[in-house]
């Protein structure tokens, strides 16, 4: 039993003595569990079933949770093979001490499992505890209700637990093939060795920069927003690999092309910045692409959601153009209706405005170099065109125009997409087109999925040939819409009385009653859930940047505490170290930064194109806040660095 | 006017919790002349290593003033004191110091770098010394791709590349082998024959040898000092032997 036990407390021992290195590893450690265990628990999470904007967050949080999974192998497998290099002379020392190699293995066995079942312990509560606690309080920070939980997912747990237990399998392996390879001498030789120079490799870099171009394309070439949200993954996946690629290769060729400008090299603040980057770049690269891909993901969710979040009401107004709407199909409903509206309205004492009574009919067409044909065939319904026609009386009447058309001509207004020529062929009538540059509220009410023409007929005759052209049975259908004028309590008030009207009305025939109040709470209803995530996400993504970038800085500390010892007893004064050091942290750390917001601009357009799922269309919205995001991230990203730096300087100055 | 000039100079060391104080340095005088080369000797924990600190300006005496050319370093401010050591001093470690991220070329020109030399006269500078050194073709090399005579003459090339008024050496042959150890001193001497002012700490007597001078330290303070004279390195080896035994007797004489 002795026997036994000496082991593990040899491995505790160990792992308390270099408690220096081991506790960022175990930090670096416990950030990838709780990261990916919490991406892993959402997307398994069963509330999201059915929620609005399920599948984006489903793939969303597949993308996010393959990427943490090969994050995490790099950063615990690179971490691990660091730490055993800077251990080897204390392994050594055992193995000269009389320990065989199978004792030693077995120590460093215990201090694997000692340093897993931590992490994994940590990481797992955390993220259990950390996640719950999050989602409560953003709960009680959100001002729309939220139809989710966060829930305890045991199955994620043990994918996690059996995904970090061979990533550390895997360490392990490593480090006992390392002790195995290496006499007594060499191991305690080895901690003296210096890393070897990193070499640029230029297969990496063009590597990356096709991938990274690749990937741009994709984002950039795809126009429409179904198919953008489906090739943006790919996209995704193809700029974070070129990342890695061009992180690891291409910065280390760029250093070792500036340390070949000889005139920029040997200055002083250059100097030593350059040569300690090239020489740490290996290293750092993982981290700084991990740094520079969370950043992405920070900035583009936090974006696109508070865009989302603000465009809401640009979201109502395109998809309710007016305040109220009602489609029915007897006319004698249509007075019903508006007398009511005009009663009760005259009661709260307020005016209906912009009122519109208009016959129309639609359907779904296919184009061929301007001849259309409606269709039923709704596989590629981004690639049609929605067809909606209308009279000309209806149009002068709402516009207080004096239009006049002649046979076989029409008025066109077309949103969403173009339609330059001045005559087409519609279900097989042959239309002479005027075009508009507005119709009531029209022009803003874009599909935004595709493409929408409004035809103006001169009569109901032209109107019936092109419906019975195209095969379309569909009545006429009638449509009243108007806005209203008066204080926000009457306006409240009128609303709540004109549903309950229109609920109340015992009429037979079928309508459809729609209000952008309505709307809105259904938009919360329905897009709350997807709103909270992105927000969530946001907030997660951050919290891991700054662990990942604190991790970083302490690391390096240790690392370049004996270099600036060094140049200190070679001539280099305190304030040279400092600056140099800023210097070079500066340049290292915000690298990931710069690159990210060259990222997110390319993502923009694919972005926002997404938005437009959720009915945001308005774009310069989301420039703002692409902006606004950037900024405030830069600022966020500014303060944690300083922070750090601190730490920093103290290991360093130790 | 002497180059170096160490008056009185006194050490005291304070242990962390204020307890026990350590007196590692109790009262050293001596000079050292322009073109000089003086050896050093103690033994371990006779204050060598102090005394070397607070040449380098890297410590502070507790008492006493250290002058170079007349110029007391306690008037150097703080903040000019790492240019001052890379002006006038140059140093050889016994753990070499060289930096991995530097090619063997640049851990040489790094004190020059520093003062903002150009390539070019680097350069210059760099052609004659390793040829004397005999490290041009490793010029391009890595720390960690030479051997350890290599690193210690690389580390020479740094501290002689900036022309200093006097190298200190600290213990520089004691990570090297017989053969290695023997051409580096040799190279000391060559160097000091052509005027360069060097001041070698060590506890070999083999090393000290090769000085012009000896002075030897123990329990901080200078107690004995040895002119080369007309004497060869082996004489004087001879002499340093004897001079350590009447030490060693000494010490045990006072215990």
């Amino acid at each position: 039993m002795r026997k036994l036990s000496f082991y593990p407390r040899l491995a505790l021992g160990n792992l308390w003595r270099n408690r220096g290195t081991y506790l960022p590893y175990l930090l670096a450690c416990i950030i990838s569990i709780f990261t990916f265990y919490t991406l892993l628990a959402i997307n398994t999470n069963g509330a999201l079933n059915g929620m609005r904007g399920e599948g984006v967050v489903k793939s969303f949080t597949l993308i996010g949770t393959i990427i943490m999974a090969l994050f995490c192998s790099a950063l615990i497998f690179y971490t691990n093979s660091f730490l055993v290099k800077r251990r080897k002379r204390e392994l050594g020392l055992y193995s000269i001490l009389g320990m065989e190699k199978k004792n030693i293995a077995l120590v460093m066995f215990f201090e694997t499992i000692f340093m897993a079942v931590l992490a994994l312990v940590l990481g797992l509560a955390l993220g259990m505890l950390l996640s719950k606690l999050l989602f409560w309080v953003l709960l009680r920070m959100v001002h729309f209700p939220v139809m989710l939980d966060m829930p305890v997912s045991l199955a994620a747990a043990g994918i996690t637990c059996a995904l970090f237990g061979v990533i550390f399998l895997m360490a392990l392996l490593f480090n006992l093939r390392q002790v195995r390879l290496a006499n007594p001498i060499e191991l305690v030789a080895a901690a003296k060795q210096g890393e070897r120079e990193p070499k640029a490799s230029w297969v990496l870099t063009v590597l990356g920069l096709v991938c990274i171009g690749a990937g741009y394309y994709i984002a950039l070439r795809f126009t429409s927003p179904i198919e953008a949200l489906m090739y943006f993954l790919v996209a995704v996946l193809l700029v974070i690999i070129g990342t890695y690629c061009l992180f690891t290769s291409g910065s280390i060729a760029l250093l070792k092309l500036l340390r070949k400008n000889k005139k920029y090299y040997y200055q002083p603040g250059h100097f030593i910045s350059v040569s300690g980057m090239i020489y740490r770049m290996k290293q750092n690269a993982a981290g700084l692409a991990t740094i520079c891909i969370l950043s992405c993901m920070v900035l583009v969710t936090v974006s696109s959601t508070v865009a989302l979040n603000a465009g809401v009401e640009d979201s109502l107004n395109n998809q309710y153009p007016y305040e109220y709407a009602i489609t029915f199909y007897e006319p004698a409903d249509g007075d019903l209706l508006l007398s009511g509206a005009e009663q009760i309205a005259a009661a709260e004492g307020i005016k209906l405005t912009a009122l519109q009574d208009y016959r129309n009919a639609s359907f779904m067409a296919d184009e061929q170099d301007g001849t259309f044909m409606a269709s039923e065939d709704y596989q590629g319904m981004n690639l049609m065109t929605l067809v909606e026609l209308f009279l000309l009386e209806d149009y002068n009447h709402n516009e207080g125009a004096g239009v006049t058309l002649a046979p076989g001509e029409a008025l066109l207004l077309v949103t969403g997409g173009r339609y330059d020529g001045d005559s087409l062929t519609m279900n097989g009538v042959p239309l002479k087109v005027r075009h508009l540059e507005a119709m009531g509220k029209a022009n803003s009410m874009s599909r935004d999925l595709g493409r929408s023409m409004y035809l103006v007929l001169p009569d109901e005759a032209a109107m019936n040939a092109i419906l019975a052209g195209g095969g379309v049975e569909q009545p006429m259908r009638r449509n009243l819409a108007f806005d209203t004028e008066g204080s926000e309590a009457a306006r409240e008030q009128f609303h709540q009385d004109y549903g309950a009207f229109v609920g109340g009305l015992t009429t037979q025939n079928y309508f459809n009653y729609r209000s952008r109040e309505g709307g809105r709470d259904d938009w919360y209803a329905s897009n709350g859930g997807f709103l909270f995530l992105g927000i969530y996400f946001g907030v997660l993504f951050m919290l891991a940047a700054v662990l990942i970038i604190y991790y970083k800085q302490m690391s390096e500390g240790y690392d370049d505490a004996a270099r600036f010892e060094i140049l200190q007893k070679v001539g280099m004064g305190a304030d040279e170290v400092k600056s140099t050091i800023n210097k070079q942290i500066l340049a290292v750390f915000f690298l990931p930064l710069v690159v990210a917001v060259i990222h997110v601009a390319v993502a923009f357009f694919p972005v926002s194109r997404a938005m437009v799922i959720f009915g945001v269309v308005n774009t310069q919205l989301l420039v703002v806040f692409s902006l606004a995001t950037v900024l405030v991230y830069a600022l966020v990203y500014l303060l944690v660095f300083r922070r750090t730096a601190r730490t920093y300087f103290r290991i360093v100055r130790r | 006017m002497a180059l170096l000039q160490v008056d009185h100079v006194k050490k005291i060391y304070t242990t962390r919790f204020g307890g026990a104080k350590v007196q590692a340095l109790s009262d050293v005088s001596f000079t050292v002349e322009e073109g000089e080369f003086v050896a050093i000797m103690g033994e371990s924990g006779s204050g060598k290593t102090t005394l070397l600190n607070i040449l380098a300006s890297l410590d502070t005496p507790t008492a006493g003033e250290v002058m170079l050319r007349g110029v007391p370093m306690s008037s150097i401010p703080e903040g000019k004191l790492a240019a001052f050591r890379r002006q006038h001093l140059g140093f050889i470690f016994q753990d070499f110091n060289l930096l991995d991220t530097f090619s063997v070329e640049d851990n040489i020109y790094l004190p020059l770098v520093l003062s903002g030399h150009k390539y070019g006269e680097m350069r210059a500078l760099l052609e004659p010394l390793a040829h004397k050194l005999a490290i041009l073709d490793i010029l391009g090399k890595f720390p960690y791709e030479i051997s350890g005579g290599q690193k210690q003459r690389v580390a020479a090339a740094r501290a002689l590349i900036t022309s200093p008024d006097i190298v200190l050496a600290d213990e520089p042959t004691g990570a090297l082998d017989s053969k290695a150890s023997g051409a580096l001193l040799r190279l000391l001497a060559e160097v000091n024959r052509e005027g360069q002012t060097i001041l070698l700490v060590t506890h070999s007597a083999r090393a000290a040898s090769r000085a012009g001078r000896v002075l030897f330290i123990r329990d901080g303070e200078v107690f004995h000092q040895l002119y080369r004279g007309d004497a060869t390195d082996d004489e004087l080896y001879a002499k340093i032997g004897h001079a350590l035994t009447v030490s060693a007797a000494g010490a045990r004489q006072a215990v």
